[in-house]
């Protein structure tokens, strides 16, 4: 069973910016809403667990942050 | 329908392009959720709308997405552009073609006790541009204002070298591209653009509605003033704004319907080769220039082809011409245009400024001759 990785991101422009880069690379992610951060709501991104290091590192390396990794 | 000929696209383009009006249709039908509220489809259809508008205008003046903050016009972009950037004891220079909604706020700054500024000579020339700029700098200048085109006049001013100089001297440079985004060529880094602040309606043919300011690399690390504050979706349990744009400036509910026609705007220049839309412009608006300059009635007060047109008819005040040819089913702009320092600059009647013509890309030939036929008939009745 592949377990859904949620990647945090600062904001939901991030969030959308980093969609796009990961569709385009190949890997299928969707957006998702969060409410449970330390300051509330956010957005992330979830990828399945195999591709969220390579999603990470496609996200830093367009410059778009990773504020954490989340499991499930 | 009556015939309308509008040549007042200085104050907002029109008519809009097809695929503008059938996109903010589409966007109310069926796209019209709230953008970084809520999780489920609407909303996220809505995020995506917001930032493919964000994409297409760092495509067309460069940037990158995050920096793009949207507002609802121009002036509301310079107000945040100007009062979350500048700190007290700040010294700013605004040009003598500024629009009121950069004279205002930074005036108001002034009155406030928060800043002082003062006002330097525009030029087209790059050397005399900047000879004037070093003349009036001191060592308390932070903010240097530009507007890039004027919206009474064909001056367009030399950003480029300004925005080189500025970047020289470790002064922020600011330029309302009001009347020339979309129809001059802009790029915010080749152009050392610390800020820049435009309409969404007017160059870019989208909807009125939203504007935006580009806030350049140097806002990366340097924080903004906030300039309102509330909900935009993101660390809710916070009572502070984010400290990252675009969230930081931008709180409460985006105009979503404006910017997906912006977005469908910035398509429809697309579709031309730069400058050509400019160059229609030009071209009919010395055709008209031509017919009129042999009437001894008509006075000019801009001798520079351009794709603006400024005059007064002897004898008449201005709202009075603006009202005759608004009867012809003639759509102009009269008075100061929103423009005292630049009409102060070209000597218009001081107690009632001039008639402006401001053509866009849907202008005719047929427009010129039939504008030309009715002031010619005016005027041959005074």
């Amino acid at each position: 069973m592949n377990t859904e990785i949620t990647i945090v991101l600062r904001s939901l422009t991030h969030a959308v910016k980093g969609q796009k880069l990961l569709l385009t690379s190949g890997i299928h992610c969707k957006i998702i809403r969060l409410s449970d951060l330390d300051e509330g709501c956010g957005y992330g991104i979830s990828v399945s667990a195999p591709l969220a290091d390579a999603a990470a590192k496609i996200l830093k390396s367009n410059r778009i942050p990773v504020i954490k990794i989340m499991r499930g | 329908m009556e015939r309308i000929i509008y040549l007042d696209n200085a104050a907002t383009t029109f008519p809009k392009p097809s695929e503008v009006i059938s996109e903010v249709t589409s966007t109310l039908r069926s796209g019209c959720g709230n953008p970084g509220r809520s999780s489920h489809r609407l909303s996220l259809a809505a995020a995506n709308t917001v930032y493919k508008c964000r994409s297409r205008i760092v495509s067309l003046f460069g940037g990158k997405e995050d920096n793009v903050v949207f507002t609802v016009n121009a002036t509301g972009a310079l107000n945040l552009a100007i009062k979350t950037t500048l700190r007290k004891g700040d010294h700013v220079l605004i040009s003598d073609i500024e629009h009121n909604s950069v004279l205002r706020p930074v005036h108001s700054l002034k009155e406030k006790g928060l800043i002082s500024y003062d006002i330097y000579t525009a030029f087209e020339d790059p050397d005399r541009q900047i000879s004037e700029l070093k003349k009036k700098i001191k060592p308390n200048t932070a903010m240097i204002c530009a507007c890039h085109h004027s919206n009474i006049c064909n001056l367009t001013l030399p950003i480029k070298e300004i925005g080189a100089f500025c970047r020289k001297s470790g002064i922020i440079f600011l330029v309302d591209a009001s009347q020339s985004a979309g129809i001059l060529p802009i790029n915010t880094e080749n152009f050392y653009i610390d800020l820049l602040c435009a309409p969404g309606h007017k160059g870019l043919y989208g909807p009125p509605g939203a504007g935006f300011v580009i806030f350049g690399e140097r806002f990366d690390e340097q924080l903004t003033d906030t300039f309102c504050e509330g909900g935009n979706g993101v660390r809710s349990l916070s009572p502070l704004m984010p400290d990252f744009l675009p969230d930081r400036l931008e709180a409460g509910t985006l105009p979503l319907i404006p910017i997906s026609g912006l977005s469908k705007g910035i398509d429809f220049i697309n579709k031309f080769s730069p400058g050509t839309i400019f160059e229609k412009e030009k071209r009919l608006c010395t055709l008209m220039r031509d017919r009129l300059a042999g009437s001894n009635k008509i006075r000019f007060y801009d001798q520079k082809a351009g794709s603006i047109l400024l005059f007064s008819v002897s004898g008449l005040v201005s709202e009075k011409v603006a009202a005759y040819l608004d009867e012809q089913g003639i759509c102009v702009r009269a008075g100061f245009h929103c423009s005292p320092l630049a009409h102060r600059k070209l000597g218009t009647p001081e107690n009632d400024g001039a008639v402006r013509v401001s053509f866009g890309a849907f202008n005719t030939e047929r427009d010129v001759n039939d504008f030309c036929f009715y002031m010619e008939r005016f005027i041959k009745k005074i």
